[in-house]
């Protein structure tokens, strides 16, 4: 099966001002990748999405996404950042998943990995496993996707 | 005390799941009884029986996007949540139901 991601799709220790640098920088890579047919496109899905609903989950995690035809393979880019930045009014985010789905991915085995990933970022044990890991082939082997 | 729930989201992709996780884990924690069907654009899973509606004391429902089939829950007290505050404030919302039922 195609993976998720790859290890070129995971940064760590990122030194970043602001959210919208953080979803710019992970999409290039997607685009770099091969996994978009459009990036302007995605990143533009992606923002919208962020602006009438912030996807921040209140203990430095984010999960910005979009889900489009701009989407060429199902994907998730990863960066841990050196610094948390300000994500919503409220919150501040230091870990974020990016996530990009085409539309046609209903029933795909894609959709049921992100769900379990989804699941695991609400538990204490898998959120300190990924602040705790040092390279990259750790953070993978915590992600397991 | 048991709590059902259905849990969906715009996208169908992770806060249906995010929410469904820490609705279970919150219940569980003050050994309360929990089922949750989510409804993703997987599908939906864990769908919720004839029984498990009938058992229930509350029903959670998300009301970020419409859900399917829920005239199921016509006869029974149901509270509304945003997909997005059940992900943030599960603990909280449990803790308040559990004093509702148990009033």
């Amino acid at each position: 099966m195609n993976s998720l991601m790859t290890e070129k799709m995971v940064l760590l220790d990122l030194e970043i001002e602001n959210k919208h640098e953080v979803i710019e920088k992970l999409a290039r890579i997607l685009q770099s990748e091969e996994r978009l047919e459009n990036y302007e496109e995605f990143v533009a899905k992606v923002e919208e999405r962020e602006t009438t609903f912030p996807t921040s989950l209140g203990f430095n995690f984010a999960i910005p996404h979009g889900k489009c035809d701009a989407v060429k393979k199902a994907s998730v880019a990863f960066a841990r950042l050196r610094n948390e930045i300000q994500w919503s009014d409220e919150e501040k985010a230091k870990y974020i998943f990016l996530i990009g789905v085409s539309e046609q991915e209903a029933g795909d085995q894609h959709l049921k990995i992100l769900a379990q990933l989804s699941r695991k970022i609400m538990r204490d044990e898998f959120r300190q496993e990924l602040q705790a890991a040092n390279t990259v082939e750790e953070v993978l082997e915590v992600l397991a996707l | 005390m048991k709590i059902v729930a259905v849990t969906a989201c715009p996208s169908g992709v992770a806060h249906t799941y995010m929410s469904a996780e820490a609705l279970e884990r919150a219940a569980k924690a003050r050994g309360i009884e929990v089922k949750v069907e989510t409804q993703g654009q997987i599908g939906i899973e864990n769908r919720l029986s004839v029984e498990d509606i009938k058992d229930a004391d509350v029903v959670i429902l998300t009301k970020d996007i419409g859900l399917k089939e829920t005239d199921r829950f016509k006869e029974k007290k149901i509270v509304k949540v945003g997909v997005s505050e059940l992900v943030k404030k599960a603990d909280q919302i449990v803790k308040k139901l559990e004093e509702m039922i148990n009033k």
